[in-house]
């Protein structure tokens, strides 16, 4: 076939708005609300508990300020992977990059753990865990046969559960009830450490770096949009934690999977813990939808590539979905939701969540670094003013809140952090020597 | 330039002829239908393959890199080595060397397309 005239101009621009919702979807899960359990317990006081929400913003905003120079320079790219591969070679970007997959998935269990109480507490006719099981299956179905939710309904539903929290907890903050005694002043170490869990209440923001959909401006849009979308869930984050933390005793919520529903009952009428309930479970299929399918990617791009088994590389010639890939994570993320029932403790992995968040941002933050100084400003589309200081600066304190959280964590967190690096570093490096 | 752009079309010429032609892949894409932008960074020049119902039904030049529903940007030497099957399109996903634009699931198929032809 020959080459006929030229094409129409077909340009296609996706607005910035959206970036920030893209952005800000994926964070934005129910499970987020025990992540401010956790912290609550790390922190004596709201002042303290308030400075670790800030420091957790603001370290978040210089991961994004990384993660924006790099997906400048490698636009529409495998994320993490290819981020960290020239600094830090081929079998350590790759081991970061899969166990990455897992954490995220972790947190998918979790997510499905707290959906499933949620969804119990609204029609109590099934079991939470079966209602796990439920959730996970028509996730994971939905998204093999392909159906997708369409960019702007995915931007009104990030900004309905962004804005309903922020109402939620105003009226929370604003109801008179009985004052929970929050006083004291602020212990910097404690906040440090609460910081660190803090993290977890902007995991996956990056997944908007893998995106790859339409005409993205991957080199001045996202690198904007990602710290604005951080800010803004920091502002949420914040409203969201000094509602629970100064209108709820923390014995009422410390074991509960759905702190967000006792906040509304507690504070009002059971009425009101159903609306924050609904709001709960659009919270979840939200995350879940933004999630999935960009996570199988990896997955199956591995397969592909022969880094992984060869069978998680297949799709489904019917929907043009990679089944094996999301198969695979869907038995992943189960596992670990039954496991949470089974221990009836979600602490651990959120804090491996954590924990590993703190380290991956440090090695992020050390990647842009790297670029920072090797490339030429020309290379660099978008370059960080004060870029070598603040990633450097931002490299360090993550390292710090990383090994705060090893020694204020259950030993559990770290070993199974720790085995997990080990196990993955030494297949792939094995993987990688044989090609 | 122009050898590299004529030896880009030559290699899309060929690709667009296996792709319909070849019977697993015409299976696999009766229902795909999308416009793709084959972009070369250092030619500022590319291809835009119009797909309707599995089959490549129209080669353009591109007017601009904006083009397309789906877009594969890189290198020409790059897109010619993979239009040859001499590169994997997930290889290159993961090693950041070929941009690619488009719904999960269109690159998904760009990749099948691959896998089927020159595995």
């Amino acid at each position: 076939m020959e080459v006929m005239g030229i094409a129409p101009n077909l340009k296609r621009s996706l607005k910035f708005t959206r970036l920030v919702a893209v952005t800000m979807g994926t964070p934005l899960a129910a499970s987020v609300f025990l992540s401010i359990i956790i912290m609550e317990t790390y922190t004596s006081n709201f002042p303290s508990m308030l400075l670790a929400v800030v420091i957790s913003t603001v370290l978040a905003t210089a991961a994004a300020l990384s993660y924006g120079e790099l997906v400048s320079i490698y636009p529409s790219a495998a994320g993490n992977r290819v981020f960290l591969k020239r600094p830090m070679g081929n079998v350590i970007s790759v081991t970061l990059s899969f166990m990455w997959t897992i954490i995220i998935l972790g947190a998918a269990g979790v997510e499905a753990y707290v959906l499933g109480n949620v969804l119990h507490f609204l029609i109590p006719l099934l079991p939470s865990i079966l209602w796990s099981v439920i959730s996970l299956t028509v996730i994971v179905v939905i998204n093999a046969v392909g159906v997708e939710v369409s960019g702007n309904f995915q931007m009104g539903i990030t900004f309905f559960i962004a804005l309903s929290l922020i109402a939620i907890s105003i009226v929370a903050l604003l109801t008179p009830h009985v004052n929970v005694n929050t006083g004291g002043s602020v212990n910097v170490v404690d906040s440090l450490t609460a910081a660190a869990v803090g993290v977890y209440f902007f995991l996956g923001f990056g997944r908007v770096t893998t995106l790859g959909e339409e005409a993205l401006d991957f080199k001045r849009g996202i690198p904007k949009a990602m710290p604005i979308a951080i800010v803004m869930l920091g502002i949420i984050f914040m409203f969201v934690s000094s509602a629970i933390f100064t209108r709820v005793p923390i014995d009422l919520v410390v074991s509960s999977p759905v702190p967000q529903i006792v906040l509304g009952k507690y504070m009002l009428n059971k009425d009101s813990a159903v609306v924050v309930a609904l709001v709960s479970a659009v919270m979840s299929f939200g995350t879940f939808n933004a999630g999935i399918l960009g996570t199988s990617r990896l997955i199956y791009a591995l397969g592909r590539e022969g880094t992984l088994p060869s069978f998680l590389g297949k799709i489904n010639s019917r929907f043009f979905t990679p089944t094996a890939s999301l198969i695979f994570l869907y038995v992943i993320a189960l596992t670990i939701s039954v496991l949470v029932y089974a221990t009836k403790s979600f602490q651990v992995p959120v804090l491996i969540a954590a924990l590993f968040d703190s380290f991956m941002y440090a090695f992020v933050a050390y990647s842009a670094l790297w670029h920072h100084r090797k490339l030429q400003g020309s290379e660099i589309p978008f370059r960080v003013r004060g870029g070598t200081i603040i990633f450097l600066v931002t490299s360090i304190i993550f390292v710090v809140l990383g090994v705060l959280l090893i020694l204020t964590s259950p030993v559990i967190v770290t070993i199974l952090t720790v085995v997990g690096v080990v196990v993955s570093g030494v297949y792939f490096y094995v993987k990688l020597r044989r090609k | 330039m122009i050898d590299k752009i004529s030896e880009l079309r030559e290699n899309i010429e060929k690709f667009t002829a296996d792709v319909n032609t070849n019977e697993k892949v015409q299976k696999l894409i009766k229902k795909w239908s999308s416009v793709v932008n084959i972009w070369g960074k250092d030619l500022n020049a590319g291809f835009i393959l119009s797909v309707n119902e599995g089959k490549i039904t129209g080669i353009m030049k591109a007017e601009s890199i904006d083009d397309g529903k789906v877009k594969v940007i890189g290198e020409s030497d790059t897109l010619i080595r993979m239009f040859k099957g001499q590169e994997k399109i997930a290889h290159l996903y993961l090693d950041g060397v070929v941009e690619t634009y488009g719904s999960e699931r269109d690159q998904i198929v760009l990749d099948a397309i691959a896998r089927l032809l020159w595995r």
